[in-house]
């Protein structure tokens, strides 16, 4: 079937792009992706431009732990969340635009730039160079402003992207700036890119961007309408949004399964403790070294599988199962150190 | 019941692999046509792939992680 209806959502009462106080977080809009995606419209393609407060956003098979400086993060507020989508973690502020798409085109027919040819074309029309870069990035003078990502569910397709306007660029590198943290692990990789704001090119508004989106779909053919959202939809965007994105355990639970080796080496000797970790959960570890140990290790062992990888959860259990009872000279806040705070 | 095996489709006309990044099903389970069974990101892109037919699906070949291309089998399903 020719699909060849766009309806642009009108977002305007929930954030004029000009009021600081209605600046919502990432997840209400990635609720409204999801909840627009249910719904799964077979002949329309939904559109629409949003902005949110600092976050993190990571791709849905990223490790959080070698992608974003927690600490940081935590430091300043920042809000994180795993995506649903590809790719890698990217840093997002009210200055760095959002555009969505959720449209029944799908299959191997589509192409990232379906959806983005209208960005660039919106973009060329008010004069700024753009183009794309290999990985269907958008470009200017050689640095990126604009990254994008797509799931497909049920025969649909999400397709978000960004647009870095006058985004905070010492944030985002600070944010997802990490130390290398060694761990084995399967996950998707971010791509380190030259980065650059769109303002530094010349001015752009969300009125603008969206008429030039309008008009390049027009001109391929497409018909364009608009609608708000009814008190019922805002409820349903919310709804996802609690469900899917705004509980940070998700986060964590989604993060791939890793193996991370930790060396501590105290007044008893060295000791090496070896971990496997699934769904945010150690499913196995050991304990080596030269240190003394005072009784058999299988208890403590058995009282960490199911622990949290997080240093609260690890030091209530050694402190329960009293660790120096086993290996002597050893403090549970010591070892429990070795783990994030999350 | 015959052996099936389960193959990955081509999901754009320039996809060389992908990384297989989730089982959705387990060895043993039940699976209706249609059901999610695993989940592939390519480029930037998570696709979920379906089941093409019903039946069990009885071996996994490949861990969730390692790199597949199109055509290439990464489980078998008994239907």
């Amino acid at each position: 079937m020719q699909i060849n209806k766009f309806c642009q959502l009108r977002l305007a009462e929930i954030d004029d792009f000009k009021s600081p106080a209605l600046v919502q977080d990432a997840a209400f809009y990635f609720g409204l992706e999801e909840y627009l995606l249910q719904k799964k419209a077979a002949d329309i393609s939904y559109f629409f431009l949003w902005r949110c407060r600092p976050t993190v956003m990571l791709g849905k098979y990223q490790q959080a732990f070698k992608e974003v400086n927690l600490d940081y993060c935590r430091q300043k507020g920042v809000d994180l969340l795993r995506r649903k989508s590809g790719g890698g973690a990217i840093y997002t502020d009210p200055a760095c635009w959002q555009f969505s798409y959720i449209s029944p085109i799908s299959g191997v027919e589509l192409d990232f730039k379906t959806f983005t040819d209208a960005i660039l074309e919106a973009l060329l029309a008010l004069g700024l160079k753009v183009e794309y870069n290999g990985r269907n990035d958008l470009i200017c003078c050689g640095k990126k402003f604009s990254g994008n990502a797509q799931y497909k569910e049920s025969g649909l397709t999400v397709h978000h992207g960004t647009l870095l306007v006058a985004t905070e660029l010492e944030e985002l590198s600070n944010c997802l700036r990490v130390q290398d943290y060694k761990l084995k692990s399967k996950g998707i990789d971010s791509v380190r890119e030259r980065v650059m704001n769109l303002s530094e090119q010349g001015e752009v508004s969300p009125e603008a961007l969206i008429q030039g989106v309008r008009e390049s779909f027009q001109e391929r053919g497409y018909s364009w309408s608009e609608q708000s959202l009814t008190a019922a939809d805002i409820a349903a965007a919310n709804h996802f949004a609690d469900l899917l994105f705004r509980n940070e355990e998700r986060v964590w639970s989604e993060n791939p399964e890793f193996t991370r080796t930790l060396n501590f080496r105290f007044s008893g000797g060295e000791v090496i403790l070896e971990l496997l970790v699934k769904r945010g959960e150690i499913q196995d570890l050991s304990f080596t070294g030269d240190f003394f140990h005072l009784q058999d290790l299988a208890p403590l062992k058995a009282k960490l599988i199911g622990c949290k990888y997080e240093r609260q959860d690890f030091y209530d259990r050694l402190c329960e199962i009293e660790l120096e009872r086993y290996i002597a000279g050893l403090k549970a806040k010591e070892l429990a150190a070795l783990l994030p705070e999350i | 019941m015959e052996a099936k095996k389960v193959i990955v489709p081509r999901l754009a006309p320039n996809m060389e692999s992908g990384v297989l990044v989730a089982w959705l099903k387990a060895e043993g389970d039940k699976v209706a046509a249609g059901d999610v069974l695993y989940e592939i990101e390519t480029d930037k892109v998570v696709s979920q792939i379906e089941a093409e037919t019903e039946g069990e699906l009885k071996r996994i070949i490949v861990d969730e992680g390692e790199l597949v291309s199109p055509g290439q089998a990464v489980a078998e399903m008994l239907c």
